[in-house]
């Protein structure tokens, strides 16, 4: 054991549990579509097992090599379709699954794991009856090789290729056996053999296959038959190795091979095709610690550039070339930086497959069905930011199964499908990604909750009443709180959705809930897409310069000297800041900070000290000396004097749901930066890092949590919401003043349109034969006269009303401009179904078919519908007939 | 034992040079509003964050004002010091987990002492924090005050002294 390479073990299982971390999905993909799996899973499957077990045997692992072997064998036999794919039979694979990554994780010890169990139950797929019979009659096939093809084989070629040590192999495919990824096949034998003959040019000729009814040739490769029956996908039957000693003798020594080696499979562009798919980016194991090392290079490198250009910039006049230079610099810094974080992030997709697994075996443990979609799993994020987002999704999926999702009896009698569905999402916008679970769904029961937190003494019943919808919601996320009813080994505890916030509040993002009984829940969550880098506002105060977070900066204001008292109130001392219906506090960075108060001066662009203790006072800043004070005091008497430097910078501080304004100093640019970690001996809990701007100076970064509590700030959180929920409402209500209702319909599925609905006179169902086609019109009568009727394909690039509709409807327009007593038809816009009437906010996105007549596109639960204007398609197709 | 002698007002003191990464000046210090007193602030070695100790005010002198260019140790790591194979029996304190920055009046030499000459602080020292003061040696220039690292950045990664 000594004498094996510590190292050797160790690539070994990072290796190995890789390839497991690949298998779960396949294996889980396998199950889901049950008959109809392709075969190219199973082989990925089973390569990935192979490779273990071929690991294992290098090294001492008896029965890890046991465990994957037994798999292999049970997986040879799903390949050759022997034994069908099963619940069970994935089930045994899983649990086998589970138990091999135990043996890795505990590579030490893995011989002790006890592995019986789980061999016995793959063993009863091995001894399962066969599906079909299979008979193994290789070296008959020899004697069968057709003429044809043995002609062409020249057996000197035969013979160097087994000189070279490749073992030959003669395959025999009838035209059905041949394999539907044929070309790919082709392509990945090339990469562990080579093809010496064959009877027809693979490739090309495959069309041309149809004509032959077998196909022959053969192929050398250094592999053994039982490496190579992996690769293969046909069944055992249709090849066999041979020996040149039993390969017939060649009498005609033909020299013309009539396909050449090397141009099998011939250079096409199918080749260029499975080229792509082969061309998996190499990848090399590197250190973590390394690439974090390198991170650190690319920051003070950066740094370094900042502070080059900082010295470099009035010389670029007399330097020649140096603009040039600089400007390269610049460039290649650029993409090294972007290259450096690059190599930190990581796609959610490895985290996603692994919550594929836990809901599955949830669901399957509390006998619901569910199905997990999973969108987005190409979205890069920092590998710190992955890492910790682990523990907050596996939680609140497994809440999403437990508490969300229904039994099947109780979904069907909703009249909602068996499957209950989750989504899981993620889409990067701007520096954050949000990450939405959403599932169909019981919902959150408010009431339910409100009982819960009572009897868990959370909250008193009578406070329970006075709660908001959200702050109901709020309490699941309280430590200790659960409704389930029992506990069950997979929630129920009381441990859970307060780990997640707690964890989505440590990587500086949020969560936000979303709720409807009987319909479902919708939790998402924010977050900054890396934690080394983020923006961050750069502010001064007491000649102090810090960085507020992007994230935590609702707004900027500045209030000029004339708007303070619009502003800017007392109560008794303490400033508060009116701001749209609102109260916030406001409060003075530099009294947090305990520095002295500066203020930005215009006219010498700098900061000076300021006197002024009270944030309303509009006297100079500075103190006046003697005789100016005495000036100022024979002003007094006709006007006040109020100084110019009293704009007042003030940053709206989010924490959370909680708003408060902060009253700096002055304000910089918004900028990138580097977040280092606060040495230990200088930690507290107003900052939560520091960051080194591009003159070398090192600033903190502020927290906002820990800036509320230093100021000692009271959130009445129920008062905020209070009034945010007011001013929504008010919104609301604006908004839906402009609104105006549309008549939303359709001419073929799935193209939506819809049109105001004041310029609808009527609504009319329209049977196919009352039309009557005058010229490019219809006609119908209506009201005792004949009312033109168009189609809107005339002007819109739309597709045609369906062909074999018969019940049609038309629009029946109003004239334009007209009065409400003028009113009477005007013209019909024959269409296939009208869906609905929605009120619409009329500010459309652009049209994805501009064309005359299209004022825009908006999105209508989740389709795009454009919006007409009737009038004008009526006016491009020359007006109405008279 | 090797020693770097440094200077706070015009009092003489020693540390362990095993236990100097390397002696430093800048420019700027950033204060940490709110933080432990002893803090002077965080300046920008190469990249890397350290807090700056205010050593004085940790001895019970008056506290240090910071002024740019005077010269600052960085004392070595517990890692940086496990990074060079050295003969460990000769540190008396094995680094803290992170750089730590010392603010002086002045650095003056390297000073080879035995370390067997080491008296124990004598008794009316009252004027400095005794426990962070590990001994006295001489050498041609005077007196030299050990200072005892451990205590004063970090207790229980402490050796136990190997004086005699």
């Amino acid at each position: 054991m000594e004498l094996i390479d510590e190292q050797a073990i160790q690539e070994f299982t990072i290796e190995s549990l890789e390839h497991i971390e690949n298998i779960e999905p396949d294996l889980l993909e396998l199950e889901e579509k049950e008959g109809t799996a392709s075969s190219e899973i199973v082989h990925r499957i089973f390569r990935a097992i192979h490779s273990i077990k071929g690991g294992a045997g290098f090294l001492p692992f008896e029965a890890l090599k046991k465990l994957t072997h037994t798999m292999e064998s049970v997986l040879v036999r799903i390949r050759d379709g022997e034994i069908s794919i099963t619940s069970p039979c994935v089930d045994a694979l899983l649990n086998s699954i589970d138990r091999l990554r135990y043996m890795l994780t505990h590579i030490s010890t893995c011989e002790t794991v006890p592995i019986d169990q789980d061999l016995k139950v793959l063993e009863t797929y091995l001894i399962q009856e066969l599906n079909s019979n299979n008979s193994d009659s290789s070296d008959l096939l020899l004697e069968e090789i057709s003429h044809d093809f043995h002609s062409i084989v020249a057996t000197s070629v035969l013979k160097a290729t087994q000189e070279q040590g490749n073992f030959l192999y003669y395959i025999r495919l009838n035209v059905g056996e041949i394999p539907e990824n044929w070309e790919s096949v082709i392509d990945e034998m090339k990469t562990v053999g080579k093809f010496i003959a064959s009877s027809i040019d693979p490739l090309p000729g495959l069309d041309s296959l149809q004509n032959h009814d077998i196909f022959e040739f053969v192929f050398a490769s250094v592999l053994e038959p039982d490496l190579l029956e992996t690769m293969l996908p046909f069944p055992k039957r249709c090849y066999c190795k041979f020996n040149l000693k039993s390969w017939p003798e060649n009498d005609s020594k033909t020299k013309n091979i009539p396909v050449k080696t090397e141009s099998i499979p011939a250079k096409t562009e199918s080749e260029n095709i499975s080229d792509q798919s082969h061309a998996q980016p190499q990848t090399v194991r590197l250190r973590l610690d390394t690439l974090d090392h390198l991170m650190n290079i690319v920051s003070e490198l950066v740094i370094v550039r900042n502070q080059i250009n900082q010295t470099l910039k009035g010389y670029e006049k007399t330097i020649p070339n140096l603009r040039p230079i600089l400007q390269s610099y610049q460039f290649v810094m650029r993409s090294l930086q972007e290259t450096a974080m690059q190599t930190r992030m990581q796609p959610l997709g490895a985290l996603f497959n692994r919550n594929q697994r836990l809901v599955r075996d949830l669901a399957k443990k509390s006998g619901k069905k569910v199905e997990l979609k999973i969108e987005g799993s190409e979205v890069e994020v920092d590998r710190n930011v992955l890492e910790l987002l682990n523990d907050p999704l596996t939680h609140m999926l497994r809440n999403c199964v437990d508490h969300g999702i229904e039994v099947p009896e109780e979904r069907r009698r909703q009249g909602k499908s068996e499957y209950g569905r989750i989504l899981l999402s993620a889409k990067q916008l701007g520096g954050q990604i949000s990450i939405v679970s959403r599932d169909d769904g019981c919902g959150i029961d408010l009431d339910l909750v409100k009982q819960k937190a009572i009897k868990n003494n959370i909250i008193n019943a009578q406070s329970a009443n006075s709660l908001s919808e959200n702050e109901v919601i709020d309490l699941i996320f309280t430590p200790g709180f659960s409704t389930a009813e029992t506990v069950s080994d997979v929630s129920g505890r009381g441990v859970g959705l307060d780990v997640v916030r707690c964890n989505i509040e440590k990587l500086g993002g949020t969560i936000e809930v979303e709720s409807h009984i009987g319909e479902g829940s919708q939790f998402t969550l924010r977050l900054p897409l890396s934690l080394a880098i983020m923006q961050a506002m750069v502010i001064s105060s007491g000649q102090q310069r810090y960085a507020i977070p992007q994230l935590n900066i609702d707004e900027l204001l500045v209030i000029e000297e004339h708007q303070i008292n619009d502003y800017i109130e007392m109560i008794h001392q303490d400033p508060v800041l009116r701001l749209r219906n609102r109260l916030l506090p406001l409060v003075r960075l530099s009294e947090a900070l305990n520095l002295e108060n500066y203020y930005w001066d215009e006219l010498h662009k700098k900061l000076l000290p300021d006197n002024r203790k009270i944030l309303t006072d509009r006297r100079s800043p500075v103190k006046k000396n003697h005789t100016q004070k005495k000036l100022d005091e024979q002003r007094k008497s006709s006007r006040r004097i109020r100084s110019e430097n009293n704009t007042k910078r003030i940053v709206v501080v989010r924490d959370g749901v909680n708003l408060f304004a902060l009253f700096v100093d002055y304000w910089f640019d918004t900028e990138d930066i580097v977040v280092k970690t606060l040495s230990q001996n200088a930690a507290s809990p107003l900052f939560n890092g520091a960051t080194i701007l591009g003159d070398g100076q090192v600033i903190l970064i502020l927290d906002a949590s820990g800036l509320a509590s230093q100021l000692r700030l009271n959130f009445d959180t129920l008062h905020v919401i209070e009034s945010e929920r007011r001013l929504q409402a008010e919104q609301k209500k604006k908004q839906s003043i402009n609104k105006e209702p549309f008549i939303i319909f359709s001419i073929n599925p799935n193209e939506r349109f819809g049109l105001a609905q004041k310029c609808v006179f009527r609504l009319e169902t329209v049977n196919k034969g009352d039309l009557q086609q005058i010229g490019e019109w219809w006609f119908m009568h209506y009201n005792g006269g004949g009312l033109p009727i168009f189609e809107l394909n005339r002007v819109v690039p739309v597709r045609s009303l369906p062909e074999e509709q018969n019940e049609l409807f038309v629009i029946v327009l109003k004239q334009d401009g007209c009065s409400q007593n003028e009113q009477r038809p005007y013209a019909g816009l024959l269409v296939s179904s009208i869906l609905n009437v929605k009120d619409l906010h009329p500010d459309w996105e652009k049209a994805c078919t501009p064309a005359p007549g299209v004022l825009g596109s908006i999105s209508i639960d989740g389709l795009i519908t454009q919006i007409i204007d009737p009038y004008i398609v009526i006016e491009k197709i020359g007006g109405i007939p008279s | 034992m090797l020693y770097c002698t440094f200077f706070l007002k015009k009092v003489r003191f020693g540390i362990p040079a095993l236990n100097v990464r390397e002696i430093v000046s800048t420019s700027v210090c950033t204060p940490v509003p709110n933080s432990r007193s002893d803090i002077l602030g965080l300046i920008n070695i190469r990249g890397q964050i350290i807090a700056v100790v205010d050593l004085k005010r940790m001895l019970g002198l008056k506290p240090a004002c910071f002024k740019s260019n005077l010269p600052i140790i960085l004392l070595k790591t517990e890692s940086e010091l496990y990074l060079k194979p050295c003969d460990k029996s000769a540190l008396s304190w094995l680094g803290a987990e992170e750089t730590i920055a010392i603010l002086t009046d002045g650095i003056e030499d390297l000073v080879e002492v035995d370390d067997n000459t080491m008296i124990p602080v004598p008794a009316n020292t009252g004027s400095l924090c005794r426990d962070y003061l590990h001994g006295v040696v001489r050498d041609q220039k005077g007196m030299i005050i050990v200072l005892d690292l451990g205590a004063l950045f970090g207790t229980d990664k402490l050796e136990p002294a190997v004086y005699s």
